[in-house]
């Protein structure tokens, strides 16, 4: 078979055969180079973002202030309350380990260490408390007295005691307070009767309208017409116009498509599309963004503040923990990417609770650096598991760098390292009780802002599809307490995990 | 918008006119890197920093000869530095190898000439691929191309003469050319190499 073309020269050959070689690039490129020659227009995107996330801080430090301010405003009215001022250099510990199944005797002083912002509602939770358990009760009085930490603090005990018994004796004010609330509701009933007369009045004008408003449905039904049936008929009426222009859409289409011809350039860009179906197009410059998660393992390190160990009979497990998250990376030189990115953290460990089966009055000492006092409450702990997760959700902003060891594009050891400023959404708190035996659900001590830090090493290997993956085990420690500084035990959470990201380039 | 709007424009870093400048350029401007690149993929990337460069550098451009000519000597350039940068500018064979193109010959899609003989050309080895794009079809002297590739002038003629002859077999195997005219060709044109 003869060939179609003429070899006159080799070189003029080719050079006339690819001249009007074409192939149309896909859409993303021209995208790629308006963002290299018009870099500003990325920015308010980041801005948003940091927008948010300083909206995000703000909120977090307002609700931080809001809930040490109630605190405080509490403890001020307590000390009113308190006849006896509690030292600046007291201990942070007060402690009653209470019995399992309390009694009368012990019962009342100990209740009444709650703090409480009026003696009414104090008389109320005696009264209520104590009737309640006066069926249940069994005699135990050596309790108190095997609390080693009473002991220590035993001064201080008397003295809120006898706050106790003073609000108890005067039960006889709560009465009359009680009595003056019971007259002053019977005025109100009688507004209310009031209000409802003049309410009548109006009831009969609106009655009016309703029975011309029935008539006009009357006429409307004797004609066979509703509302309704009007509506339907419009909403079918519209809804078959629609359709018949839908159809005649498609038809001028279709006629289209049928009478165009297809010529060879067409099927040429055809060819050129159905090579165009390759992975999502690189812009070159030196940004990229790193997609990751980590699942890790998490754990906590827990001291107190006075020193005391935690008692023996707490035990606490790891737990799985995982993080999750995307980050920009800029490449300030050959070896150096600097990073600020956005993750969400799970975090969570186990605590076992097998000897506190069934509801435990506890007591919860807490420091209140404001008022330079102790704050004292008295929680009715109900553990219904044998496990405790202790659980948060953050939202972490990690700010570092990445320094490539050794290796080329396609494969290189790094090491990274972030500083995290962490807001806390949420979590379960279970925190220790004065006496260090027991837990309570109590969500208000979780400290919403903390920082955390992690440090990572990690392999980039850039796949045979072109894209770059990142393996790599991590460390993250958290700096500041889990906890707010009321609380009297240190908790610092940390993680041994296994990062894995996919980078793409801006 | 008229073509010296659109070059005035793209020069003042107008977006739509820097698009219309794209829209005009960039499929032939595509077709150079995919003759260079290794895949598809790589042929864009090319595309993209050699129209960044392009833009870049227009308000040099003096209005002497073909715009198109001028993009293309930015373009050609861009390929090479993609190709050194990305070390893919390293395989060369000789030609004891080129019978194991023929085998891959017959996966040619065979749709139009040109896009026949881009995919031929697109067989050779990379090294003797580029040399034969910047001689042959580029109008690169054998000095230039040594410059370009960092390369010696010498070992620019042999690889040409090599690449010639691999894309021959390969031609001729497809059957686009036969063998009694590549050779008259050979005849007259190897005065010129």
């Amino acid at each position: 078979m003869n060939p179609p073309i003429d070899i006159y020269n080799f070189e003029q050959f080719l050079r006339d055969s690819v001249d009007d070689f074409k192939m149309t690039p896909q859409r993303k490129i021209w995208y790629g180079i308006y963002n290299q020659m018009h870099p500003a227009k990325r920015w308010p995107s980041m801005a948003i973002s940091l927008l948010i996330l300083t909206c995000i801080m703000f909120v977090g430090i307002s609700n931080n202030n809001n809930i040490n301010n109630s605190i405080a405003q509490k403890n001020k009215v307590n000390n009113n309350n308190n006849p006896q001022k509690i030292n600046e250099n007291t201990p942070l510990l007060v402690a009653t380990l209470l019995p399992k199944t309390p009694t009368v005797k012990n019962i009342q002083p100990i209740v009444n260490l709650q703090v409480n912002n009026s003696f009414n509602e104090v008389a109320k939770e005696i009264e209520g408390y104590t009737t309640a358990n006066i069926n249940n009760s069994v005699a135990n009085t050596n309790v108190i007295n095997a609390n080693s930490q009473v002991a220590q603090n035993s001064s201080l005990i008397d003295g809120l005691l006898n706050a106790a018994i003073s609000k108890t004796t005067n039960k006889s004010t709560t009465d009359a307070d009680i009595a003056t609330l019971q007259n002053k509701s019977i005025v109100d009933k009688a507004s209310i009767a009031d209000k409802q007369k003049a309410s009548f009045g109006n009831t009969i004008e609106e009655d009016n309208t309703i029975e011309n408003t029935i008539q006009t449905s009357k006429i409307l039904a004797q004609n066979n017409i509703t509302p309704i049936k009007i509506k339907q008929e419009n909403l079918l009426k519209s809804t078959l116009e629609k359709n018949i222009k839908k159809e005649t859409e498609i038809d001028n289409v279709a006629e289209h498509i049928i009478n165009k011809k297809i010529t060879p350039s067409d099927i040429l860009e055809k060819e050129n599309y159905v090579k165009a179906l390759s992975p999502a197009k690189k812009v070159k410059h030196n940004g990229s963004v790193v997609y990751y998660f980590a699942p890790s393992y998490g754990y906590r390190t827990l001291t107190h503040k006075n020193n005391f160990l935690p008692s023996q009979l707490l035990k606490d497990a790891a737990a799985l923990n995982l993080e999750l998250g995307a980050a920009l990376q800029y490449k300030l030189n050959k070896n150096v990417k600097l990073i600020i990115g956005l993750q969400a953290n799970y975090t969570n460990y186990v605590s076992m609770v097998v000897d506190l089966g069934h509801t435990t009055p506890a007591t919860l000492a807490v420091n209140n650096f404001a008022q330079s006092n102790l704050r004292t409450s008295t929680y009715a702990t109900k553990i219904g598991a044998d496990r405790l997760n202790k659980t948060t959700w953050q939202i972490a902003m990690p700010i570092g760098a990445n320094i490539k060891i050794v290796g080329n594009d396609n494969f290189s050891w790094n090491v990274g390292a972030t500083l995290q400023p962490t807001y806390v959404l949420g979590g379960t708190s279970y925190v220790l009780s004065a006496d260090n035996q027991n837990y309570i659900a109590e969500k208000a001590l979780l400290r919403k802002l903390s920082i955390n830090t992690a440090a990572e090493t990690f392999l980039n290997i850039k796949t045979a599809k072109g894209i770059h993956l990142l393996l790599g085990p991590q460390v993250r420690y958290q700096l500041l307490s889990t906890y707010k500084t009321t609380y009297n035990h240190t908790e610092k959470m940390y993680n041994f995990g296994f990062k894995v990201g996919v980078i793409t380039k801006l | 918008m008229t073509d010296e709007q659109m070059l005035t424009g793209s020069i003042k870093n107008n977006a739509a006119a820097q698009e219309q400048f794209y829209d005009r350029y960039s499929p032939r401007m595509l077709g150079v890197c995919y003759r260079f690149a290794k895949s598809r993929e790589d042929a864009e990337d090319m595309l993209q920093e050699g129209f960044i460069k392009v833009f870049a550098q227009l308000q040099h451009y003096r209005s002497e000869g073909a715009i198109e000519g001028w993009i293309r000597r930015i373009v050609v350039p861009t390929c090479i530095n993609f190709l050194k940068k990305n070390k893919k500018f390293t395989d060369t064979v000789d030609l004891a190898n080129a019978t194991n193109l023929h085998s891959h010959a017959h996966l040619l899609p065979s749709i139009m000439q040109a896009k026949q003989i881009v995919e031929c050309i697109r067989l050779l080895p990379l090294g003797y691929r580029t040399v034969l794009n910047l001689y042959a079809i580029e109008g690169y002297s054998h000095k230039e191309i040594g410059e370009l590739l960092e390369i010696g002038e010498s070992t620019s003629r042999s690889q040409y003469t090599r690449a010639k002859a691999m894309l021959e077999e390969v031609l001729i195997n497809k059957k686009i050319i036969t063998k009694n005219q590549f050779k008259q060709n050979n005849k007259q044109a190897f005065g010129t190499v």
